[in-house]
């Protein structure tokens, strides 16, 4: 196969893989977050609004 | 809504294994270019995409200016993101495809300069929203250079109609002598669908991912709130 599509199609698909992996781990800094942020809560009893989910 | 998305999410592979079995497989070996020809799918589809993007940014950017309302600015500014991931894709892909072509990575032509113009506008635009600090400043602001940076998009799309550009003529939507073969057609309109569909899953992850950050952040001025009234 041709190096320049070999190498075009990895690009690609390198960039696609890569974003959606920084979704992914900006996700768990944010599920990491709201569990310390729960802990704080709970531990002196503050009340909350609204609890967010994570989807 | 979880069960929903993973739906979206596996018919969004099953038609990208579509399209490349399409690309590779279906359509034939262009004469003059040869199998490097096989990046064109790829590379017109993320254009499209990305143009859609742009128009997504344009329209809830322009509705957050007239009716206000913070889920338009969230929409926005993900459909933003998703777009530029796309654009890099096209203009990733272009300098790739225009070596073994043209003998070159890269030229400062019409339609090439102004698409490189554009995703630095929508980049600038990503910028913006990370320093400005002030939520309704930086949606507002945000909004204003997305609705003013649109204006290049379709200055991009006729570029190579208006001025004589290395960039090639349209083959789809362009003059008489334009034109696919069938099955090229067909790897072209799956690849499309499948960038349509993987758009709105990036679009509706990066979505929901904002809105968490939102709560979490409204959750630690809570807490700081409660420390503060503590003390």
């Amino acid at each position: 196969m041709n190096s320049y599509l070999l190498l075009a199609y990895g690009v690609m698909w390198l960039i696609i893989f890569a974003y959606i992996f920084s979704i992914d781990l900006r996700h768990i800094k944010l599920r990491k977050e709201l569990s310390r942020i729960r802990t704080i809560l709970d531990k002196y009893d503050m009340p909350v609004k609204k609890k967010p989910i994570i989807r | 809504m979880v069960l929903l998305r993973k739906i979206h999410g596996s018919l969004t592979l099953l038609t990208m294994m579509g399209a490349l079995y399409a690309i590779f497989v279906i359509a034939p070996r262009e004469l003059t270019m040869g199998i490097v020809q096989k990046i064109f799918y790829f590379h017109v589809s993320a254009a499209w995409i990305g143009f859609f993007g742009i128009y997504v940014v344009f329209f809830c950017s322009l509705i957050f200016l007239i009716k206000g309302g913070r889920q338009w600015d969230i929409r926005a500014a993900s459909a933003a993101e998703v777009g530029v991931i796309f654009f890099t894709l096209n203009l990733v892909s272009g300098p790739i495809w225009a070596k073994p072509v043209w003998g070159i990575w890269w030229t400062w032509d019409a339609r090439l300069t102004t698409s490189f113009i554009l995703w630095l506008i929508y980049l600038g635009y990503l910028m913006i929203r990370r320093l400005v600090e002030n939520p309704e400043q930086r949606a507002r602001l945000s909004a204003v250079v997305s609705i003013l940076g649109s204006i290049d998009a379709p200055i991009v799309y006729m570029a190579n109609r208006w001025w004589r550009t290395q960039h090639p003529q349209p083959v789809v939507a362009g003059d008489s002598n334009s034109g696919l073969h069938p099955d090229m057609q067909v790897a072209l309109l799956l690849t499309l669908l499948a960038f349509t569909m993987l758009f709105f899953y990036l679009w509706k992850t990066r979505i929901n991912l904002e809105r968490a950050r939102e709560d979490v952040d409204i959750l630690q001025q809570t807490v700081q709130y409660h420390i503060k009234e503590a003390r």
